[in-house]
C-alpha cells in the first residue's frame, strides 16, 4: 500500500494531498484519527513518539499534543477543530511545528469516503499562502531530508 | 536504474552527495584503477546520474540533480511524515478488523 501524494498551488490555493485507501470501514478509520489512545500509536514519521495533552472532539475543542523527535527534538502543536462529522470528515487548523517557526501552521482536512471494502482517506494540508507552504516544505525537508539522506546513504552503502 | 545496480558505483554516488571529486580521489578507497574507475563514471554518466565538469584540468564529477532528485522525492518529507503514520494506522486497522472477525 503507498501513499498518494500531490500539490495544489494556485493563486487562491496552497495545499499538499496524501491519499490512501485502508482496509477497514469509514467508522474504524474516523475512531482511529479521533481516539487519542490510537492516535499515539500511529501518527507521526518513524522513530517519532506522540504525547497528546489534550483533545476534545468536537468544533470548537482543542487539540494538543507533542511529537519528540528521535534527536531529542520536540515539536508542539495545537489544532482547533472546525469540522467534525463522523465518519466523512475532519477539519482542524494546526499550528505548530518547531518552536522557532511554526512551520506546521495549516489548515488539515481529512476525508473518510467508503469504496465498499476499503476506506480512501485524503488528507489535504492548506496553507495560507505560498510562502507558508514553502517554509513547511523546507523546513520539512531539513528534518525529513536528513532522515531521507541517512536512508540515501544506507541503501547506496 | 540498472546503473545503480554495482556496489563501487552506488558508494561513488555516496561519496559525491558530498561533493565534487576527481577521478583520482574517487578511485582511493577502492584500490581501482583509474580506467576502472572511469568505466563506472561512465555507466553513471550514460545514466544521467552524474557529469563531468569541464575543468580541463581536473575534470572533476559531480551528482546530477535531475534522476537523483527523483529518488529524493519519493521519500520527500511530508510524504514520510504521512507514509509512515499511514503504515502504522494500516496496522493497526488490521489488528482492529481481526478482533472484530473473532
Amino acid at each position: 500500500m503507498t501513499t498518494e501524494a500531490r500539490s495544489n498551488t494556485t493563486q487562491d490555493l496552497h495545499e499538499l494531498v496524501f491519499s490512501r485507501a485502508f482496509a477497514a470501514p469509514p467508522a474504524t478509520v474516523f475512531r482511529a484519527w479521533t481516539d487519542p489512545d490510537q492516535l499515539v500509536r500511529w501518527w507521526g514519521p518513524r522513530d517519532f513518539v506522540l504525547t497528546i495533552q489534550a483533545m476534545e472532539v468536537k468544533v470548537g475543542g482543542i487539540w494538543e499534543y507533542v511529537l519528540h523527535g528521535p534527536d531529542g527534538t520536540d515539536y508542539p502543536n495545537r489544532a482547533i477543530f472546525e469540522v467534525v462529522e463522523p465518519p466523512r470528515r475532519l477539519e482542524f487548523f494546526n499550528s505548530g511545528g518547531h518552536v522557532s517557526d511554526r512551520h506546521l501552521t495549516c489548515r488539515m482536512i481529512v476525508t473518510f469516503e467508503d469504496r465498499k471494502t476499503q476506506t480512501l482517506v485524503t488528507l489535504r494540508m492548506q496553507f495560507e499562502t505560498e510562502a507558508a507552504l514553502e517554509r513547511a516544505r523546507s523546513r520539512g525537508a531539513e528534518q525529513g531530508g536528513r532522515q531521507s539522506f541517512e536512508r540515501l546513504v544506507e541503501w547506496l552503502a | 536504474m540498472s546503473a545503480l545496480a554495482h556496489p563501487a558505483r552506488r558508494s561513488i554516488l555516496a561519496r559525491l552527495s558530498t561533493g565534487d571529486m576527481t577521478v583520482a580521489e574517487l578511485g582511493e578507497p577502492f584500490d581501482m584503477t583509474g580506467p576502472a574507475v572511469t568505466k563506472h563514471l561512465n555507466v553513471l554518466e550514460r545514466a544521467g546520474l552524474i557529469e563531468r565538469l569541464r575543468d580541463a584540468q581536473r575534470r572533476p564529477c559531480r551528482l546530477r540533480p535531475g534522476p537523483l532528485k527523483d529518488v529524493f522525492d519519493l521519500v520527500q518529507p511530508y510524504r514520510e511524515f504521512w507514509d509512515e503514520s499511514f503504515d502504522r494506522l494500516d496496522e493497526l486497522l488490521a489488528e482492529q478488523e481481526a478482533e472484530n472477525d473473532n
